[in-house]
């Protein structure tokens, strides 16, 4: 809660600063960096997608709106100077014509042209300069400090910088998307799915040379009769299933945009779009992922804290709740699970994870490694289509079908690293919860409960700045813990300090 | 909280309609008392009330109509007041008692008595032929278990269809999954009734009945 109200603050630094500088300054390029940057905030993706979630519900909705907004492409004769000295050639030489953009993109826009009387081309072209005012628009928002690594509540915030980072470094280069998009068409093949082919010897850093695809938008396919639906949904859940379980090479940016259909004679075709953000899961956690589908099922037995730990997720937090594991991988995975075709629409996981976890969410949540927030996007982006779409089929059949027989044979005979943990501390206690109640000077408490076991972990949930107020004070929360595995956890007051920038209240409760 | 709902009900006489009711419905007297008769049948409880112009009507749902008419009317002080009259999702037969209670008798007809075929509750695409082939063979499934079976035996072949690699479910996938769904000492039937759509019940391994 503490970290997501602190980025809500900068967010709306970021708003006010970002409307500043329209105000301030016209130029185009900048413009245009803007609405790059909402996009990306939008884009959810790593650390953006919580920027975007923060800012989208803090009641700036207006001004979010507005960054959102799509702009105005630039005129041919501005951005054929760009790809003409990329290629180093007038463009009239290569192509045989070349038309005006309909649309903007993020950080370039596309034009149609015709390369011979067979081959029509979509050529992305980024706006000039737009890398540089990406940096100034990022420095700008302070998603860029050049602060070390910062731990909040068990969050490393480190590591969503990072990726948004990556992200942005990624989507500035052109040539990288070119071979994303390659490395994608070559290793997912699902019926349905066409991915355009590229031209790589016109492609440069700043120019993205495609085949041209035609189509409609998912809520166009929504008006379709259910056939064709359910063949497009079955083409969307596989293409996910195989480039996340098989390929470890997933779409980063499957928001409707960047899918075009069309209904063909033969069959309908789903086209995907924009290969700039893709996310790469490596072997482990995507056969450790595959895994849990297995044991939910009850296809495999395999030692669940080893199995989250093989996901990346922190396995001394989750032994906590080992208990719960069992069942939470149920709800998890219940698409796969149920034998008939599944309404996503009647799934309501977050109630019922916490229905079973309750507080103890906090324990799972601080323990999943940051890609976990990009895998969930990817299935809620799924689900979203599926809902659209209106359609309802099983998954496992599905998934079954998408993967190859060599990848099952490969899941089945995977085994997680053993772990090696210490026995958690069995302390004694009537306390059931750990209340954490912060105010920040001048400004609305923030009020936190967890179970109680967790005020032997304070030391890692304390946000950076307070502790480092509370050292400043004298406070040592090794002691705490220290006294606490002494004398069991018992209702009391740990901690009630005021500091120079916070009070902090910090109580076992029963 | 757990508690029980008591009517009251005012008639011009609150002895004979408390014989009437235990005569012909099974409620017993419980008490009487000053201001009316209490008179109950393990399901509900009635106060019995005395007012001169006021006239009761109950309505009981039966499952036979003409079968529970005549046992009514082997009473004595009890006269159909019409023939049995039919609306679209119910039949009804009205009666008055020389007590002054109406009696209505009714029967809420079901999907056998309409002969109508309900949609089976589908998510994937269906053989038109098919969906009807197995919508008249679940009419061998008693209809209490049906709406249940109808619901069932859709998902499985949906699900079978998709393992199949289909997104359209067709009449082997619909065949398989009424063999799936049906207990095995109700296979004779459904060989049947299979058999009596023209299909041969062997296809899917459904032992011959004889």
């Amino acid at each position: 809660m503490f970290p997501l109200i602190q980025r809500t603050y900068r967010l709306i630094r970021t708003a006010w600063a970002i409307k500043a500088l329209r105000q301030a300054d016209n130029d185009d390029v900048k413009q245009q960096a803007r609405h790059a940057l909402s996009d990306i905030l939008a884009g959810s993706r790593g650390l953006p997608m919580k920027v975007g979630q923060v800012l989208a519900g803090m009641g700036d909705e207006s001004e979010y709106a507005v960054l959102t907004q799509s702009v105005e492409p630039w005129s041919l004769d501005k951005m054929l100077p760009v790809l003409e000295k990329a290629w180093g050639k007038p463009a009239l030489i290569i192509l045989e014509s070349m038309e005006e953009s309909q649309a903007a993109a993020s950080l370039g826009q596309v034009h149609r042209a015709k390369l011979n009387a067979r081959e029509t081309l979509a050529i992305k072209i980024q706006y000039p300069d737009i890398a540089k005012a990406m940096q100034a628009e990022m420095t700008l928002a302070g998603l860029m400090p050049a602060a070390g690594p910062v731990k909040t509540w068990g969050f490393d915030m480190q590591a969503y910088k990072q990726t948004l980072n990556q992200n942005i470094h990624e989507e500035l280069d052109y040539l990288h998307e070119m071979k994303q998009q390659m490395l994608f068409s070559g290793s997912v093949h699902v019926q349905g799915l066409h991915v355009p082919s590229t031209y790589p010897l016109l492609c440069r850093k700043n120019i993205l040379v495609q085949s041209w695809a035609e189509g409609v938008r998912l809520s166009e396919v929504a008006k379709w009769a259910l056939p064709p639906r359910l063949f497009v949904a079955r083409t969307l859940m596989q293409t996910m299933f195989q480039s996340l379980f098989q390929a470890g090479l997933v779409h980063g940016d499957p928001h409707p945009g960047n899918m075009l259909f069309s209904d063909d004679i033969k069959e309908p075709q789903t086209t995907l779009l924009d290969f700039g953000c893709m996310i790469h899961v490596d072997e482990m956690p995507r056969l450790a992922l595959l895994n849990m589908i297995l044991v939910a099922r009850g296809d495999r037995h395999i030692n669940l804290l080893s199995l989250f730990a093989s996901m990346g997720f922190d396995e001394h937090k989750l032994q906590y709740i080992e208990a719960k594991l069992p069942t939470l991988i149920q709800l998890l995975c219940r698409p796969f699970i149920e034998e008939r075709a599944f309404d996503v629409e009647q799934w309501d996981l977050s109630v019922s994870v916490e229905l079973l976890l309750g507080d103890d969410k906090w324990w799972f949540r601080s323990a999943a490694p940051a890609n976990l927030f990009l895998i969930i996007r990817i299935f809620q982006g799924l689900m979203s289509q599926l809902a659209l779409l209106d359609v309802k089929l099983p998954w496992f059949p599905l998934l079954q079908q998408a993967l190859k027989k060599s990848t099952w044979e490969q899941a089945k005979h995977w085994t997680p690293d053993g772990i090696d943990l210490p026995e958690p501390p069995h302390i004694q206690g009537s306390a059931t919860q750990l209340s954490i109640r912060i105010k920040p000077h001048g400004k609305n408490d923030i009020n936190i409960t967890l179970t109680a076991i967790s005020a032997l972990d304070l030391e890692n949930l304390m946000p950076e700045s307070i502790a480092s107020e509370m050292r400043d004070a004298g406070v040592n929360l090794h002691d705490i813990r220290e006294q606490l595995l002494k004398d069991g956890l018992e209702p009391q007051t740990l901690l009630d300090l005021d500091m120079p920038s916070y009070h902090c209240h910090i109580a076992l409760q029963l | 909280m757990y508690f029980v709902i008591a009517t009251h009900i005012f008639v011009p006489n609150p002895e004979r309609s408390a014989s009437f009711l235990g005569n012909c419905l099974g409620f017993q007297t419980q008490y009487k008392e000053g201001y009316g008769w209490c008179a109950e049948n393990g399901t509900v409880s009635l106060l019995i009330h005395f007012a001169e112009q006021a006239q009761a009507t109950f309505e009981v749902q039966c499952n036979h109509i003409e079968q529970d008419t005549q046992a009514l009317l082997k009473h004595d002080g009890i006269h159909a007041l019409s023939d049995v009259e039919q609306y679209d999702h119910r039949l009804q037969q009205r009666f008055l008692s020389d007590c002054g209670i109406t009696l209505i008798l009714s029967q809420i007809l079901t999907e056998d008595d309409l002969n109508e075929l309900p949609d089976l509750p589908t998510s994937l695409a269906w053989d038109e032929k098919t969906m009807q082939q197995v919508q008249r063979i679940l009419r061998i499934v008693p209809l209490d278990f049906r709406a249940k079976a109808r619901q069932r035996v859709t998902e499985r072949a949906e699900y079978l269809a998709v393992v199949g690699g289909d997104l359209m479910v067709n009449e082997a996938y619909a065949m398989r999954a009424l063999v799936d769904i049906t207990l095995k000492f109700q296979h004779p039937t459904l060989y049947q009734a299979i058999q009596d759509e023209g299909i041969a019940p062997e296809a899917y391994e459904l032992p011959c009945s004889h």
